[in-house]
């Protein structure tokens, strides 16, 4: 969940209007970053007159420009063109309520979200989004691939000088795991975590040991090809915090004991937190950035134009004015980059054998499916902030194979065909339907806009009623996921890691979803287990077919976002990836990071922004 | 007078203690609890048993409140779920003084104008000032605040730079907020005021005071408005407590510390012992003003005893 | 106010026997007032589109058409058109029925209450204004988010608990308002007088007390609007509003905030829809208590 959050708070800000560059006038379509590039170059001419002008004054105050940049806290030289150290800084929104600055590990509201600064995970994402070492050097997968040996970093040492060994790994999986961790289902692949994690063994059992010091070892129930991937949420925290300072070390600058390239050196709950350079840190992720400051920060694209914020994004469910904004603005335009998908929305029905008659009947659901014009009404409601869903891989994903599923039957639209099926069904033109609720997780205005639409289609092409329930996240994952007690649902799931299995994962029978397929579960499981890549990702097609073809649910879109962060943030994890997708924050979408990789430099290229 | 003051806090404190349990009671009745919030995939009954066990909601629910009516008498609010290292008591102390004086300001600027606006408009009454008044007054309230939190950000502070666009530091940083917080309310402040003070002009005692030959500024002063001040306290008091434990909305936008957020997430979280917290925090304030707008009516009115009506 | 109470009261007194003619007085007097005349045209207008939408507009308010999406006013669709395609205008027509059901129902409900108690604890004071200053210190102060989500999800969403949840507020404003308002009158001399003369309680409330509050509710009534426009949109994310696809103005403004830059059509129409309830409310408001107050004399 924690990550669950982060994705989707992350995923939010990133998340939108991917169209902004090239949205021209009102009819916005999904904008291609290509496009986006090439205003860029006019603009950049256009404007050079006026930052000349502009930035006189300051260069003069500067000292000369040095051969190469100043040098920070951890040793790290800046790039010649890098503004002074005190410029150096990364300015994040601090959390609204709840999430904590603490231990990723920790269980509920109390741990970090935003960054990884303090903390060293197992892995991490590149730009390409491939998996790297983080504070491991590698990893190697047994013969018969029920156990992974991760080889630790010798050098790697907590902020107070102990080292970091396999042992403190062994201790934080062992105590999140058995202390009410709510994202423990994320490591449900492996060995003994559904028991540890229920209290039904204890930790010492979970499938995670140290065979040295530096030799992690994790053994999985099946073989899991993308565990490794796995390591991207995975942080370690020292033992000996707990011990000494209790369960909230990590909430006080004092005690604070950092794994990663940042220290926590402000804490003050609801006005601010700060981080600086772990001057201990001796790991590989070595940010140019000197700090983190956490405050609260004013929304919106004035507030960006006017520079009190570093980053924004723009979506969907962005004012339409400021996409406007953004597009007539050929600065703004240079800023603005393009985000993948990683999340899909979904209809799910409750198919509990009657709980919801006549939901239990494939045909009806089908019906029901065949009379969405989803095309259509994606394109209009999100005005090219999203990709229609034909499963639930999004767009670009590894494994994504939309054109495939496109062709399946509850993909395409055909009231014709919807009607009939509802006729055989023994409702025809609707009559004697019963009137569902669907139940929608905090909807924002686009999705709200969607499902109304979704209502409107239902009605007209099949004479059927359906009431919408929007609904708070609690009530509503108690009632459609706990309870099992919502007939339909509008519900939202974002990546963990850039493998298939984390979308496919949660269509397991005993998951959240009311309705049970305990075929598909082997089907899947067995797939989903096999080491050789190529084979494991053709039977994960066949499954994501068939998850489609069973009509549990409906994939509907995919939302994306457009990002704006200033032109003078440069840096190598900044730059356009393999696919053309750049990223704030040191890495690649989907995971947390440190910052790593990007730096200040002048900024004559804003001058004439406002 | 000091009997009746007392007899109030007596009567605040039978207020603070049904309103603690009810707000107890439905606080654990909504579905959900703090253990699903933010989670995807809802946690195994063992999982919420633990969950349960650790913070002590096992108990039954009228021992849990004992408890916390035990801490609350000695101020102990209890620790947030999510915030596991500060106290309510001690997050409240620390985010009232943003929250206090943003609103403290804003509801000072919307009562001032608000007055003002409203005494020129009963003074001109039915002439096109008091008309163009009306309209200002109807019409700033009923702007949604996107359209003003975007309008001020955008003109003032992204395209002049006279004003930051949010975050905290030094006075330019609250004149933005402070607008767009107390700006909407003048609106119905005017109106009120324009309303309290027709109908106390309508009365002989003015007219005399015109035939005496008092002039306008002491007539609408000494009498008028002295006369129109009881409903106009009913109504402007409780602003003040109301705009100074601060705007979700107001926080949200400009990047302020601030309490206001607490009052609508502490319930969609299911943080009970925020929810119980600040309700009690809350009900004290707006208890208390009160009590001072009934001391009020006394002190402006000579009619109105307070012995009297405490007797 | 109060010595303004002084001064109206006599002739409501002397009034009774006449009281045709204090009507007509009344009407003479309200009809020189242009903004309540305004007002009055106004409700009477807007109550006849909403029972008579259906009839005066070819579009319904559910049937989307994506194609013609977030058009600009024009003479087949004179508002524009919303995001989903449905016609602006035929939306606005039909959301006037929540308006007038929801706001009325709240205020009146909130009003009873509230002048009830009011009236009760400023008159008799003792220990029955010690009871009402309690409910009204406890009903200010309940955790209203909270019994919202309770409401939604207990006793699941309809217009009946809307109107619930609307009024658990909107009742404890008139009360302090009618309250302090007694306070003054049941001290003034002709209260007195009255009282010395046997007349009972419950009359001199009725003929005296109300009479001088009612202007202030009404308007109380009318500036209450905006109020429960813009809450029960906020409700409407919680499941509590009024339910899609049925319009209300509160819901229209709400999703014009992705849009009203671009397409200010979707934002400039709801809310001048709301800006118009108000002034011919409170103009109504105002007309009314000029007509009733014999004193103001324009």
């Amino acid at each position: 969940m924690a990550r669950k959050k982060v994705a989707r708070r992350r995923f939010l800000q990133l998340t939108g209007m991917a169209a902004a560059g090239a949205v021209i006038g009102g009819c916005a379509q999904a904008a291609t970053p290509q496009v986006v590039k090439e205003t860029v170059e006019v603009v950049v001419t256009k404007e050079v007159e006026k930052v000349v002008t502009k930035e006189v004054e300051k260069v003069v105050e500067v000292t000369p420009a040095p051969p190469t940049g100043p040098t920070n806290a951890l040793g790290v030289t800046l790039p010649a063109d890098a503004l002074p150290l005190e410029k150096q800084y990364v300015l994040e929104p601090i959390g609204e309520v709840g999430g904590g600055y603490g231990h990723i590990m920790e269980s509920l509201y109390n741990r970090a979200f935003e960054h990884f600064g303090g903390t060293e995970p197992l892995t991490s994402l590149d730009i390409n989004l491939q998996v790297y070492p983080v504070a491991c050097e590698s990893w190697q997968v047994s013969e018969d691939g029920l156990y992974w040996d991760f080889k630790l970093r010798k050098e790697l040492v907590f902020s107070d000088g102990k080292p970091i060994t396999a042992h403190d790994w062994v201790f934080t999986l062992r105590r999140a795991m058995s202390s009410g961790y709510d994202f423990g289902w994320f490591y449900f692949d492996i060995k003994n975590a559904v028991k540890v994690y229920n209290g039904e063994l204890p930790p010492e059992e979970l499938g995670i040991e140290a065979v040295d010091d530096y030799t992690l070892r994790i053994y999985t129930e099946k073989p899991t090809p993308y565990l490794p991937a796995l390591g991207v949420w995975f942080a370690v925290a020292p033992k000996h915090a707990y011990e000494q300072y209790g369960e909230n070390w990590a909430l006080d600058p004092q005690k604070y004991i950092s794994s990663g390239p940042f220290i926590l050196t402000k804490f003050e709950r609801g006005v601010g937190h700060k981080w600086e350079l772990n001057p201990n840190y001796k790991g590989i992720r070595r940010p140019y950035i000197v700090e983190i400051r956490e405050e609260n920060l004013p929304k919106g694209l004035p507030a960006y134009i006017a520079g009190d914020i570093q980053r924004i994004s723009i979506d969907a469910n962005s004012p339409a004015g400021e996409r406007a904004l953004v597009n007539a603005n050929p600065i703004l335009r240079t800023e603005s980059h393009p985000q993948p998908p990683t999340n899909t929305d979904y209809i799910g029905f409750n198919t509990l054998p009657g709980k919801f008659p006549p939901l239990d009947n494939p045909d009806v659901r089908l019906a029901l499916c065949k009379a969405i014009d989803k095309e259509t009404l994606v394109s209009e409601i999100f005005q090219g902030f999203a990709e229609p869903a034909w499963g639930i891989l999004p767009k670009g994903f590894p494994n994504y194979i939309g054109e495939q599923l496109k062709e399946l039957d509850p993909n395409v639209y055909d009231p014709e065909a919807a009607r009939q099926l509802l006729a055989k069904a023994g409702y025809p033109d609707g009559k004697g339907f019963p009137v569902f609720e669907m139940w929608i997780r905090q909807p924002d205005a686009s999705r709200m806009a969607l499902c109304e639409a979704i209502q409107a289609r239902w009605k007209e092409n099949l004479g059927i009623t359906v009431e919408l329930r929007p609904s708070d996240f609690q009530s509503f994952t108690d009632t459609a996921f706990k309870q099992k007690n919502a007939p339909i649902y509008f519900v939202n799931y974002s990546l963990d890691y850039y493998d298939p299995a984390t979308f496919l994962n949660i269509f397991r029978t005993g998951g959240r979803h009311p309705h049970e397929d305990p075929e598909w579960t082997a089907f899947y499981d067995e797939a989903n287990a096999i080491m050789d890549p190529e084979k494991r990702f053709a039977l994960l097609q066949e499954a994501e077919k068939r998850l489609v073809l069973s009509v549990a649910y409906y994939f509907v879109e995919s939302p994306f976002g457009i990002m704006l962060w200033p032109c003078n943030l440069k840096g190598e994890t900044v730059q356009p990836n393999k696919d053309g997708y750049q990223f704030y924050g040191g890495g690649g979408v989907g995971c947390m990071h440190a910052y790593e990789g990007m730096y200040w430099a002048d900024p004559a290229c804003r001058a004439g922004l406002r | 007078m000091l009997a009746y003051i007392l007899r109030r806090f007596l009567g605040i404190a039978l207020t603070l203690l049904l309103l603690s349990i009810f707000t107890f009671v439905l606080s654990r009745t909504v579905p959900g609890g703090p253990w699903l919030q933010g989670v995807e995939i809802p946690q195994s009954p063992q999982q919420v048993a633990a969950f349960k066990a650790k913070y002590g909601l096992d108990k039954p629910l009228w021992q849990q409140y004992l408890v916390w009516l035990r801490n609350a008498l000695t101020l102990d609010l209890g620790v947030p779920f999510s915030m596991p290292e500060i106290t309510v008591s001690r997050l409240i102390g620390r985010l009232l003084p943003y929250s206090a004086l943003v609103g403290g300001l804003a509801a000072t600027l919307a009562i001032a104008l608000g007055v003002a606006l409203g005494i020129a408009s009963a003074a001109r009454a039915n002439t096109w000032l008091d008309n163009v008044i009306t309209l200002y007054a109807v019409f700033i309230g009923t702007i949604p605040s996107f359209v003003m939190g975007f309008v001020l950000a955008y003109f003032l502070a992204a395209k002049l730079g006279w004003f930051p666009t949010g975050g905290w530091g030094g006075p330019r940083h609250l004149v933005l907020p402070v607008i767009a917080y107390g700006l909407p309310v003048s609106g119905g402040v005017a109106r009120w005021t324009r309303q309290c003070m027709l109908e106390a002009m309508g009365s002989d005692y003015v007219r005399t005071a015109y035939a005496k030959g008092v002039r306008e500024l002491g007539v609408m002063t000494r009498h008028v408005l002295r006369n129109a001040l009881i409903p106009m306290i009913t109504n402007f008091l409780p602003l003040f407590p109301g705009m100074m434990t601060g705007s979700i909305f107001i926080e949200s936008v400009f990047g302020l510390p601030g309490l206001g957020k607490y009052f609508v997430m502490s319930s969609t979280n299911r943080d009970y012992p925020m929810v119980l917290g600040i309700t009690m925090f809350w009900a004290l304030l707006i208890a208390c003003t009160y009590l001072v707008t009934d001391i009020l009516y006394g002190i402006i009115d000579p009619r109105v005893r307070i012995a009297e009506k405490a007797a | 106010m109060s010595t303004a109470v002084s001064a109206a009261a006599p002739a409501v007194a002397q009034a009774q026997p006449r009281y045709a003619g204090i009507l007509a007085g009344a009407w003479r007097r309200f009809r020189r007032n242009k903004l309540a005349l305004f007002g009055l045209g106004y409700v009477v207008f807007i109550s006849f589109v909403a029972v008579a939408a259906p009839y005066l507009t070819p579009y319904t308010y559910d049937k989307i058409n994506p194609s013609i999406a977030l058009q600009g006013p024009s003479w087949s669709h004179p508002m524009g058109t919303d995001i989903l395609g449905r016609d602006m205008l035929t939306r606005i027509m039909y959301a006037a029925r929540p308006m007038l059901i929801v706001g009325f129902a709240t205020q009146l409900a909130g009003l009873a209450i509230g002048t009830t108690l009011g009236v009760l604890g400023g008159y008799l004071g003792g220990a029955v204004d010690w009871a009402v200053s309690r409910l009204v210190e406890l009903f200010s102060a309940l955790p209203w988010y909270l019994i919202v989500l309770y409401m939604v999800m207990v006793l699941s969403p309809s217009l009946k608990n809307l109107i619930l949840a609307l009024t658990i507020t909107s009742w404890v404003n008139s009360c302090r308002v009618v309250r302090g308002l007694s306070f003054s009158i049941r001290k003034l001399d002709y209260v007195e007088a009255a009282r010395a003369l046997g007349i009972p309680g419950w009359r001199i409330v009725i003929y005296h007390v109300l009479p001088q509050a009612i202007p202030l509710l009404l308007w109380t009534f009318a500036s209450g609007i905006p109020t429960a426009v813009f809450a029960e949109a906020g409700l409407s994310f919680l499941g509590m509003g009024v339910r899609p696809p049925q319009p209300s103005w509160g819901q229209m403004l709400a999703d014009a905030g992705n849009y009203w830059m671009y397409w200010p059509h979707m934002f400039v129409f709801p809310s001048a829809m709301i800006t118009l309830s108000v002034l011919a409310f409170q103009g109504l408001a105002d007309g009314l208590r000029e007509a009733m107050d014999v004193n103001v004399n324009i």
